[in-house]
Order: structure tokens, then C-alpha cells, then sequence
């Protein structure tokens, strides 16, 4: 025979090993206390699991607003703590004990046990089916608010009646066994019982015998009592769950219309800062082509002056045409310059309010091909300034492949066109998962933002140096209306200088497969 | 009945420079012409931006500089790129020789909000840009009264 050798004291890298905790290193573990602690935990976690999951489903079921009862337990919806303290009273009160069972055969309350079948009938694996089969088979045919007498199959009589919640039956009240005043004892028969079970005949005699015995009258009593009050219990249980529904209704309302508020708001923003944006910059321009078109009129005044002046000037006509010509060119110029204006600003509130207005279609997107595709339609533009573009891997994510190809677009645009001159541009796109948001970061190494302007680029028609750049100032606000269209965001790093990063996050794309 | 008053000529010193901060060129060649119409013959200065007139009134930067004994009056806009008009406003007057300068905002919206902060920046002439030109014509007449009527304190340093 092999005696399992006492085991050395672990050596360092024994330990070490051991300590790594690997599945290996468990299997031949010098500590079998560990292994035992361990298979317990795993034990409580699976517990703590499965509890977890019922009360959830418990609550949904509870909070559903018109689902079906039928995932309810009776344990669910009666307070069993306190109707068992409430019984516990009555029976030290009146003698007469109770029992509620549910129709899987699970006591939720119960006072007044005998003896007899605590310590026989319900312990021995026969005769305690047959009082499963009492508990649950011969009670199906009462009425609500009804009872029924019935005798056990161990001889004794119970009587019970069903309880009901929301019209389904949920379990039952049963007296508890009883034997009636004026009935003669069954001795022979519990003898017998005693000696197919191996019951110790003595004990289970004695037992037999402490079986209350009562009044057929008073019996009456007591189940109409425990019918009035399982029909509280009933109603009451059902109304709580009835609030319980309504209040969950409630709360659920009252998050949608918050949410219908802060969407309002947000679009009343918009509208505040389009209506400033077109009192400012559009009355800009009208005041120029009003202004220029004045100066017209003055010109246009003073040619007829010298058509009416009767005999031509000492120099002739041409030297004070020359001079008006000039001011009718320029004043022309303004005004056409005005219009264009105007129209380039309406366009890009055009542009603002449609792609406010498009339909969305969120799909999973897989931001490799997207970026791929916004690349290659900026490649020519890169290549012109010399600048080097990097992408990364990037994390799939949830939105309108249109508008999110849109956001990029405007985004390396920028990039490309705030480069600093005089040093090699650099962009890099890359992105990760951060607190279960897909984010993405454009970065590049040009002339960066100051702070005081960070918020402002944002802003309608914003442009940091209009003299040095082309744009419509929309790039960066239709971004930002995008994203919060599709739950995303935008936040903007920079140093005046040295570079910008634009930070974007999306939703996550939900996984293929889930790792179990 | 400023009209009469002007068309005989200001009394406004010929050595006062008109420092005019006006990012749009249609604006400020218009101002130009009202103002020389209104008989102001002095000198006017353009600037395009705000960090323009900065750089011109701290003496710093590549473009041009003030005189330091120059006595100038600043039109200011109050919406100008890279730094706006009331920056501008908030840095004169927090410096101790600029803060006598006569300045007058200019721009195109009455929101009583920019008047307030205006005035709580120290600025109490204000003049909008309306888009009708008969009433732009009077305000700029009316500031050729104004100029024509102040005394012009000259700037140390």
C-alpha cells in the first residue's frame, strides 16, 4: 500500500507557483484547506447567482404592467414574517393552529404542528408523500372563500381553503391536523401504521393521542374565520401589487418626459444660437449692401448733377465721370460681396437645420472601414501639404454610418487645414473603449487652440482666422449636433502652438459573441 | 439740426488719429465716408482685428505702434475675430494711461446685456450700426459732434 509522502515545507518557487493560484498549480495544491475554501465560494457565489436572477424575475414580474401573475410565488407577494408572528398569537390565544402552504408544497406559515407529523409523518420519505399529495392534490376542487373537511391519508381530518391572488390560485390555508370530539380514536389502525413504517409504537401512540380533538361547531368557526381571512390577505396582496405596478408607471413616465425636456432645451439652445447668429452675422453683410447701395444713389445723384449743370465744365465731361466711375465699381462690388455672403451664411443654416432633420439609421459600425473611406477621399489634400496621416486600430461602435462619416470628414478637415507651416504635420486617428463608450481621437500637430477660444469653435459659423483659411464655420457645430443625436460626445484638448486632439465617444457596437 | 452745426466745419484738433477696429472692410470704408462727408478730415487709422489694436495701442508685436505722444479716440466694434471688441475695452481701461482715450463701441445689435457690460467696463458711448443708411448717417454725424465737442486728453507715456 502507498503511503502518500509527508510533503517538504514549499520551497520559494514551490510557493510562488502556488501563489500564482493557476489551475494547475490548484490540482496539486500542498493546501487542501484552500481547495475546500475555495469550491465553497464557488459554492456561495452560484447561490448568490441564482437568488439574484429570481428576485429580478420576482420584481419583473411584480412591476410588469399587465403581465400575468404567473411567474408569482404566494411567498412573493404575502408578508409571511408577519402573518406567521400574527398566527403565532392566535394560536397562543386560541389553541387553534394554521398552515400556509404554496402549491409546490413549500409551508410559508405554520403553527400548531403536530407532532405526529413532524416527527413521523412528514419525516418518513412514504407516508410524508402522502401529505405532499394532502397538501397540494385533494385541495383543487374548493371554492374561493370556501372550505373543505377531508381526511389525510394518515388518518387524520384537516380542512383548508384555497387563496387567491388576482384570481390565481397561489396555495393554500389548511387547519392542521385534527381529530374530531365525538370520534372514536383509530388505534388499531395507527398500530398498524406503526409497525409498516417501523414507527416506535409507544412514541407514535402517544403522539397519536395528543391530536387535538374539538368541537365540530367550533371547527366551523375558526375556517370561516381563516376564509374572511384569507380573502384580506388576498385582496390586500393584490393591491400592493397593483401599486406597486402603478408606481413603477410612474416613475417610468416621469424619466421619459425628463428626457423629453432636456431634449427640448437642447434644441431650444439650438434655436437661441441660430437666432443670435442671425441677428449678428447676417445683419453684417445687409448692413453693407444697404450702406453700398446708398453710396450708389449718391454717385448715380452726382452724374445727373453734371448732366444738369446746362453747359458742360471747362474740361469736359470725361475727368468728372472719371471721378464717379470709381465709387459706382466699388460700391457694386460691396453689394455683390454682401449677397454672396448672406447666401453662404443661410446655406450653412440650411445645412445645419436639414442634417438636424435627416432620418437615422444606427447600425454597428466598423469604424476601420469607415475611417479607411474618409481617408482615402482626403488622400489628395494630405499628400498636397506633406503631411503624415496614421491610423490605429479602431473599436467598432453604434451609429448612422452617413453622419458619423460626416463627423470625421469635418473633423480631419480640420486637422488639415490648422497645420502649422513650418513643421512636418502629423495626424493621428486612433481609438479604444473607456467606461463601455467606444472613443476616438483625431490629434494633430498644428496650430492648436487657445483656451479662451476652445468653447467657442463650436459656435455657428466660428471661424479662428477667416483671413488665412477657407470654411463656412459650420464644420465643427454640425459635429456637434451629430453626435448628440447619436449619443455621443465631443471634447476638445489643446495647446496654442503645439497641436489639438479631438475626443469623440460613441456607444459601444454590443458583442458578437458574449464570453460566458 | 446736427446737420447745420457740422456742414460748418468742426473744431476737432487735426493731430487727434481716429484708431478705427473694424473687422469688416465694407463697414469701416463706409465709416471712412460718412466720417469725411460729416467734414472729419483727421487721419483714420483701420484695424482688422482685435489682436491688431492690441498689438498698436501696448506697443507690441511686428505691426505698427501708437506714438507715445499721440492723442488718439478708438472706434471700437464689438465683434471682431481673435480678440473681440469688449477685450479690447476691458484691456484699455484696466491700463493706467490708455483709460483716457475716448472710446466709442460700435456694432450692429442694441441687446441691452453688451450696453450693460459696456458701461460696466467703463464705456458710456455707444453708437449701433443700424442697417438703415439715413440713421447710420446721423449716429456718425452725431459722433463727429461728439469728437468735435470733447476735449481730447493727450495719453503719457
Amino acid at each position: 500500500m502507498n503511503k502518500p509522502s509527508e510533503p517538504e515545507p514549499p520551497s520559494d518557487k514551490v510557493r510562488l507557483r502556488i501563489i500564482g493560484l493557476g489551475e494547475h498549480s490548484f490540482r496539486k495544491s500542498y493546501y487542501p484547506e484552500l481547495q475546500l475554501k475555495l469550491s465553497e465560494l464557488e459554492r456561495q457565489r452560484d447561490q448568490l447567482r441564482e437568488s439574484e436572477i429570481r428576485v429580478r424575475n420576482k420584481l419583473a414580474a411584480i412591476l410588469e404592467p399587465d403581465g400575468e401573475l404567473d411567474r408569482l410565488e404566494l411567498a412573493d407577494v404575502i408578508d409571511t414574517d408577519a402573518l406567521q408572528s400574527l398566527m403565532n398569537d392566535f394560536h397562543a390565544l386560541t389553541g387553534y393552529g394554521v398552515a400556509i402552504i404554496d402549491l409546490a408544497g413549500r409551508v410559508l406559515v405554520a403553527t400548531g404542528w403536530q407532532d405526529i407529523c413532524t416527527k413521523f409523518h412528514r419525516v418518513h420519505p412514504e407516508t410524508s408523500r402522502n401529505c405532499l399529495e394532502s397538501d397540494t392534490l385533494l385541495t383543487n376542487d374548493v371554492e374561493p372563500g370556501r372550505f373543505k373537511i377531508y381526511q389525510c391519508k394518515n388518518h387524520m381530518w384537516d380542512m383548508v381553503t384555497p387563496i387567491l391572488v388576482g384570481g390565481k390560485h397561489l396555495g393554500n390555508l389548511f387547519l392542521g391536523q385534527f381529530l374530531f370530539e365525538d370520534e372514536a380514536p383509530h388505534v388499531e389502525i395507527m398500530r398498524e401504521q406503526a409497525r409498516r413504517y417501523g414507527f416506535d409504537e409507544t412514541a407514535y401512540l402517544d403522539a397519536y393521542h395528543r391530536v387535538p380533538r374539538w368541537d365540530r361547531g367550533a371547527v366551523q368557526n375558526v375556517m370561516t374565520f381563516y376564509c374572511n381571512l384569507v380573502g384580506l390577505i388576498s385582496r390586500f396582496s393584490y393591491m400592493h401589487i397593483k401599486l406597486a405596478r402603478a408606481t413603477e408607471e410612474l416613475r417610468k413616465k416621469e424619466e421619459e418626459l425628463n428626457s423629453l425636456c432636456q431634449s427640448i432645451t437642447a434644441k431650444n439652445q439650438e434655436l437661441e444660437q441660430i437666432i443670435s447668429v442671425i441677428s449678428h452675422d447676417l445683419r453684417s453683410p445687409l448692413l453693407n449692401a444697404e450702406g453700398y447701395g446708398r453710396e450708389l444713389e449718391i454717385s448715380v445723384q452726382q452724374l445727373g448733377e453734371i448732366l444738369e449743370a446746362g453747359s458742360p465744365p471747362a474740361n469736359g465731361l470725361e475727368p468728372a465721370l472719371h471721378s464717379v466711375l470709381p465709387d459706382i465699381t466699388d460700391a457694386l462690388r460691396h453689394i455683390r460681396s454682401s449677397t454672396r455672403q448672406m447666401d453662404k451664411l443661410l446655406k450653412g443654416l440650411l445645412k445645419l437645420s436639414r442634417m438636424g432633420r435627416a432620418a437615422l439609421r444606427v447600425t454597428s459600425l466598423d469604424m476601420n472601414k469607415l475611417i479607411a473611406h474618409v481617408v482615402s477621399s482626403r488622400e489628395f489634400l494630405v499628400r498636397k501639404t506633406g503631411a503624415e496621416l496614421r491610423v490605429a486600430e479602431l473599436p467598432p461602435c453604434r451609429g448612422d454610418e452617413v453622419q458619423i462619416t460626416q463627423v470625421f470628414v469635418n473633423l480631419l478637415d480640420n486637422a488639415i487645414k490648422f497645420l502649422d507651416p513650418s513643421r512636418a504635420g502629423m495626424i493621428t486617428i486612433r481609438g479604444g473603449i473607456e467606461n463601455g463608450c467606444a472613443v476616438y481621437c483625431v490629434e494633430d500637430n498644428g496650430m492648436g487652440i487657445a483656451p479662451e477660444h476652445q468653447e467657442n469653435i463650436f459656435g455657428l459659423f466660428h471661424r479662428l482666422d477667416p483671413s488665412k483659411t477657407e470654411g463656412d464655420g459650420m464644420g465643427l457645430p454640425i459635429v456637434r449636433q451629430i453626435l448628440g443625436r447619436l449619443n455621443g460626445k465631443i471634447r476638445v484638448e489643446s495647446k496654442l502652438g503645439a497641436g489639438s486632439r479631438f475626443h469623440v465617444s460613441l456607444p459601444c457596437a454590443p458583442q458578437e459573441e458574449e464570453t460566458p | 439740426m446736427n446737420k447745420h452745426i457740422i456742414q460748418g466745419g468742426t473744431s476737432l484738433n487735426r493731430d487727434v488719429v481716429i484708431l478705427l477696429a473694424e473687422d469688416d472692410e465694407g463697414h469701416a470704408k463706409l465709416i471712412r465716408k460718412h466720417l469725411s462727408r460729416a467734414g472729419i478730415g483727421n487721419e483714420i487709422r483701420c484695424f482688422k482685428d482685435g489682436q491688431e489694436i492690441i498689438d498698436f495701442l501696448f506697443c507690441q508685436g511686428n505691426g505698427p505702434h501708437r506714438e507715445s505722444d499721440g492723442t488718439y479716440i478708438l472706434l471700437l466694434d464689438i465683434r471682431m475675430p481673435k480678440r473681440d471688441g469688449l477685450e479690447v475695452l476691458k484691456l484699455v481701461k484696466s491700463d493706467w494711461d490708455l483709460r483716457k482715450m475716448p472710446v466709442v463701441m460700435i456694432t450692429t445689435s442694441d441687446d441691452p446685456h453688451e450696453i450693460e457690460r459696456c458701461r460696466a467696463l467703463g464705456c458710456k458711448n455707444y453708437m449701433v450700426k443700424p442697417v438703415d443708411y439715413v440713421a447710420f448717417a446721423e449716429a456718425i454725424q452725431q459722433l463727429a459732434l461728439f469728437l468735435a465737442v470733447i476735449q481730447v486728453p493727450q495719453i503719457q507715456s
